[in-house]
């Protein structure tokens, strides 16, 4: 019993991990997005049709919510990027509310072995049950997460290192002065919010294939902003710093008893105080270049 | 090289530029002068589209590029220093000089690129892995114009480069921009520093309330009495 309660933690850790890892990638080029829970949901409803309903294998219904969740971003994208500042998280927060107010409302359901399957407005979407049917043990889902997760974090440890990872910060410093050195802010911006969709549509089909229950109150604007936080918290220097947020707000303040019941001010609170002490994080840009100088200097040590 | 033609710029009533015409030959420097205020930022902002001008023309290499996007006009070979050190501090020193080449066809080249612009910079060099951030005033701008010249321009827009620098970092940058017109870049330098800008270039343009008031050889300019006047007053004999 305690064994399925560590995997359950552990399990929500990895699946609010991609989420926390498509706002920091916004907050990366400068954007602060309270929407990044809507592409969270398109997937989760997405892949639960696709599995559920059209009775297509696991790992195809998680690639194919990954992919609305992308489609979904870019058509946020074209029309808000240019948008500055506050009116670009305005816009997001707008969308991600109209995303949920329409799984409010829709429904499409088809019969299956006698019974309805499929969103039920509302009432919202039940007998998502791909993995019990094939069997998936709640541990080996959870490696399926991790393993995801993994492949995931090394594309954002590859991105950082690379031209596309640098261009992406050096729009989050100054778009205008990116836009001098020649780069077309725009298309990278829409490249940025397109890439945040997929990442949160993986943790998103994840979710609603553990939970084989989905509904429209789930996706509200707390999730959003709590993706948001955990980047806050951990830090924007590096993508480990949203999953140290996670792991902080998950398994740290969860798993206190003493604060049962308070968490959210605690939660609160801890970020309150983090964006007067270190308003980019725990792991910000300084902390970044001061740990790669020193793992520089002790390779060098080592030869 | 660069023809502006009547060029008029607006920020809502306020009128920044109003019938801007100049040209820049092939080779040369060219000094845009005048005071806070008399539309110098404006006129460059147009020239590299971060401004979009309410009419007027501006030509480069025979060809308009009025209202055209800051990247494809940068692509074409105008490259903005712009005024205040801008370099990207997140950013390690290798990061801003290789992002500042993206434009160069074939990445391959950018090796030897920053190989020479360090020949030119060399108190970059032991710097290349230290973060933006941690350059002084001096050597920030030093990196902006090592940045400018990775993208290997035709024409480079360096605005203000002098502001706000130590004199003798001042002193090095007004150095360095004859040597880059040697190594066949053209220049546009903006400058309320008057006398040292008119002591390196080859023509002047003076700016005033958006309009040019006068024009001519650096050299007759700096004697020009208006000038003596109203700019280098209490310099003169000095």
């Amino acid at each position: 019993m305690d064994d399925l309660y560590l995997i359950t933690v552990l399990s929500n850790i990895g699946m609010i991990s991609f989420i926390a890892l498509s706002a920091y990638l916004l907050l990366v080029v400068g954007e602060i997005s309270f929407g990044q829970q809507a592409f969270f949901a398109v997937s989760a409803y997405g892949s639960g049709i696709a599995t559920a309903m059209w009775g297509w294998p696991i790992w195809l219904g998680l690639l194919w919510g990954a992919l609305v969740a992308g489609a979904a971003a870019l058509v946020v994208a074209i029309p808000t990027v240019r948008l500055r500042g506050l009116y670009f998280s305005v816009a997001t927060l707008a969308f991600a509310e109209m995303v949920r107010l329409i799984f409010e409302i829709f429904t499409y359901q088809v019969e299956i072995d006698g019974e309805l399957v499929g969103p039920d407005g509302s009432d919202g979407f039940r007998d998502i049950r791909a993995i019990y049917d094939s069997n998936v043990s709640a541990f080996e889902y959870m490696l399926i997460i991790y393993g995801l997760l993994a492949v995931v974090l090394i594309g954002f440890l590859i991105l950082e290192r690379s031209r596309l990872g640098a261009i992406f910060r050096m729009i989050g410093e100054d778009p205008m002065l990116t836009e001098m050195q020649g780069l077309n802010v725009t298309k990278y911006k829409i490249l940025a919010v397109v890439m945040a969709g997929i990442v949160a549509g993986i943790g998103g089909a994840l979710y609603a294939h553990l939970a084989t229950y989905v509904e429209p109150k789930i996706f509200n604007v707390m999730l959003g902003v709590h993706a948001l936080a955990y980047g806050l918290i951990g830090g924007l220097g590096t993508a480990f710093g949203p999953l140290i947020g996670v792991a902080i707000d998950i398994g740290l303040l969860e798993s206190i008893r003493a604060i049962s019941g308070y968490r959210m001010i605690v939660f609160g609170g801890l970020v309150a105080l983090l964006l007067i002490v270190r308003p980019r994080g725990l792991l910000d840009e300084a902390a970044m270049h001061w740990l790669r100088g020193r793992w520089r200097g002790l390779v060098r040590a080592e030869s | 090289m660069l023809e502006i033609h009547d060029l008029h710029l607006s920020y809502g009533k306020v009128r920044a530029v109003q019938g801007v015409s100049l040209e820049v030959a092939d080779g040369e420097i060219v000094a845009l002068i005048g005071a806070n205020g008399a539309g110098k930022s404006s006129t460059m902002h147009a020239v590299c589209g971060i401004e979009r001008p309410s009419s007027g023309h501006i030509r480069f290499l025979g060809r308009a590029i009025t209202r055209m996007p800051p990247h494809r006009i940068m692509r074409r070979g105008i490259v903005q220093v712009p005024e205040g050190r801008l370099i990207f501090g997140g950013l390690t020193v290798e990061q801003n000089l290789r992002l500042g080449a993206h434009n160069v066809a074939g990445r391959a080249k950018t090796g030897a690129d920053i190989k020479r612009v360090l020949e030119a910079f060399p108190m970059l060099r032991e710097r290349l892995d230290e973060p933006g951030s941690a350059l002084s005033g001096g050597q920030a701008q030093m990196l902006a114009l090592a940045r400018g010249l990775m993208a290997r321009p035709r024409l480079l827009i360096l605005d203000e480069p002098s502001l706000g620098l130590a004199p003798i970092a001042a002193l090095d940058v007004f150095a360095l921009i004859p040597r880059l017109r040697d190594a066949g870049v053209t220049i546009l330098l903006v400058e309320q520093n008057v006398r040292q800008a008119l002591a390196i270039a080859d023509r002047g343009y003076v700016l005033e309330s958006g309009r040019i008031i006068l024009d001519g050889k650096a050299a007759e300019l700096a004697e020009h009495e208006l000038l003596v006047s109203a700019y280098l007053g209490l310099q003169r004999g000095g």
